[in-house]
């Protein structure tokens, strides 16, 4: 298909290729001077045999990038600049990037004459996110750059970059409360599970095949009891995961105040916000591979939450969420969270991501551990790094950090277990949440 | 993704822009030196000429490359006497030079250039430097004849 957005416009070469051989020709002719003439032979005749005749190509190709239209941060995804089939010579356009928002090779490549042409690049997303992979703009050249037709912006082919489950956790701890009869996790409630509980004599309302006939053959004597095994319950887990989007810090103190871009990810290494979906992402990962429940609820957005939901396409279903809708804040973002304690379902395991840099979410989190939830408060603030020149900036700097451990120590008094988002220390928090899960049910 | 479909989305074998713009320079003092001693010209005149080259060089997208070609027309206008192996030479130069400054005007310095971009204006130079050459051989042998 030939669009008719640009049109042909003449080049200096053209005028020169036309201009120089007829005054060529006219001086000359008049001078009597053949060989000036013959000078200016090649070029008109170089141009004619160019133009074959006609004016410039009837039309100018399209050129586009096509590709995924979701993928996942650090995986490479193909994508393809077409250029349609038409009469021009090149095409110069920008090739596909190495990574969203960097800078792109530019070529003067070949214009296909028949079939379309694809030149395939990969592009490795590192942010989660819209993101652009590619936006071929482009120049049409005609024959022997007579005529072009640009510089063409062209569109961008953006994909909604997921957010990676970086790291494989362990399974999700006991809910306080089983959300369900059935479930992957062992509860400690009598009832149909595969976990011994006990063997206890047979009695009113037990279930004949619950008989362990080998206990009953060894235990049994003079009073010829018989014993029945109990099992524990089996349950599934709901767990929500709160996402604190009210601040973008990265590792360098003296940055806070800027305004935050995608491309700062891979400058200064990942930010807050990045480690917080990353995070997210992740756990939610570890418990629907388990067979739970789980949600999310940015905690700037109480309205717009995700239900709790299992399974892949519930994964996917999350991911996406997180990557369309959660949004880097900038330096007068104002987000405020909710006056009120969201409520969750009994016993829902409550996972907080936050850089937890003022009380607000504290409060909540101990507010849901204070209603029985197992809370795991994850800090992902990236190690801060103080190096400023004002004293008093610095002096700053170091209030504000040591007020936010304070707050850390402080939850951990309350009952919330806290943690770095670091993988290693995030997966045995998880297994210690199993301990304070425990507790909540006593 | 087969190895054939991955070759076929491949990018051909690329020149960088510098070369382009190299060639563009040497086929401009090639073409400054040849009307200059086909005119007897002075080494000032090859120096302004030699100038020229450069700015055409460096701006091929501008009307540098056209100065250059008329001044050299200009040169041989007021020293060359009647054509000899010099006029070949000098045609040869003017064509090359232009077709080279309109491909270069269209690549930008920090971009490269699919060699079989080039074939179509290479075939066609090849066409018409051919005819040109046939038709100054045969003016040089009417005029001695």
């Amino acid at each position: 298909m030939i669009s008719s957005g640009p049109r042909w416009q003449p080049t200096p070469a053209l005028s020169r290729s036309v201009l120089l051989p007829i005054v060529l020709a006219g001086v000359g002719l008049a001078a009597g001077r053949v060989e000036l003439v013959l000078l200016g032979v090649p070029l008109i005749v170089g141009t004619a045999l160019a133009l074959g005749g006609t004016r410039p190509p009837d039309g100018v190709p399209r050129v586009r990038a096509i590709g995924p239209k979701i993928t996942d941060v650090g995986r490479p995804a193909t994508v393809a600049v077409e250029i349609e089939p038409s009469e021009a010579q090149m095409i110069t356009t920008v090739l596909v990037p190495e990574s969203p928002g960097s800078l792109a090779e530019r070529v003067a490549t070949a214009a296909p004459a028949e079939q379309p042409r694809h030149i395939v690049g990969e592009s490795t997303p590192t942010t989660w996110g819209t993101q652009v992979l590619a936006r071929p703009d482009h120049l049409v050249v005609g024959a022997d750059a007579l005529f072009i037709a640009g510089p063409v912006t062209a569109a961008p082919r953006t994909a909604q970059v997921l957010p990676a489950v970086t790291t494989t956790l362990p399974p999700g701890p006991l809910p306080a409360r089983p959300a369900g009869m059935v479930g992957a996790h062992r509860s400690q409630r009598p009832g149909e599970g595969t976990e011994l509980h006990d063997v206890s004599p047979f009695a009113p309302g037990d279930r004949l095949r619950r008989i362990d006939w080998r206990v009953t053959a060894r235990q049994a004597g003079p009073h010829e009891l018989l014993y029945t095994r109990h099992t524990q319950v089996d349950a599934d887990a709901d767990v929500i995961c709160c996402l604190d989007s009210r601040f973008d810090l990265q590792p360098e103190v003296r940055l806070w105040s800027e305004p935050a871009t995608p491309e700062d990810s891979h400058d200064a290494g990942p930010r807050s916000i990045d480690i917080g979906v990353d995070t997210v992402a992740s756990i939610a990962a570890a418990y629907i591979a388990h067979g739970d429940r789980v949600g999310v609820l940015d905690l700037t957005r109480q309205m717009d939450t995700v239900r709790l939901g299992s399974g892949s396409r519930h994964l996917l279903r999350l991911r996406t969420y997180l990557a369309r809708h959660t949004h880097r804040p900038g330096t007068a973002d104002t987000s405020a969270l909710p006056r009120r304690v969201p409520r969750f379902p009994p016993g829902a395991v409550v996972v907080v991501a936050s850089v937890f840099m003022d009380d607000a979410v504290a409060a909540l989190a101990t507010s849901w551990r204070r209603s029985g939830h197992p809370v795991l408060a994850v800090d992902v603030l990236p190690t801060p790094v103080v190096r400023m020149a004002d004293p008093a900036a610095t002096l700053a700097a170091r209030v504000v950090i040591a007020e936010r451990d304070e707050r850390l120590r402080s939850l951990a008094a309350s009952g919330v277990l806290v943690t770095s988002a670091e993988p290693a220390a995030l997966a045995l928090s998880l297994t210690r949440l199993r301990r304070v899960a425990g507790r909540a049910r006593r | 993704m087969t190895t054939e479909s991955r070759a076929e989305g491949a990018l051909g074998p690329t020149l960088p822009s510098w070369a382009l713009r190299a060639g563009i320079g040497v086929a401009g003092f090639g073409t400054a030196a040849a009307a200059c001693a086909w005119a007897s010209a002075s080494v000032f005149v090859l120096i302004l000429l030699a100038g020229l080259a450069v700015a055409a060089a460096g701006l091929p997208a501008s009307h540098w490359p056209s100065v250059l070609l008329a001044v050299c027309a200009v040169v041989v206008l007021a020293g060359a006497d009647g054509i000899t192996g010099w006029t070949a030479g000098t045609m040869f130069g003017m064509h090359a030079t232009h077709v080279l400054a309109a491909v270069g005007a269209v690549v930008p310095v920090d971009a490269s250039v699919e060699r079989a971009a080039l074939r179509p204006s290479l075939e066609r130079f090849v066409r018409v430097q051919m005819g040109a050459q046939l038709l100054v051989l045969f003016a040089w042998l009417l005029t001695r004849g």
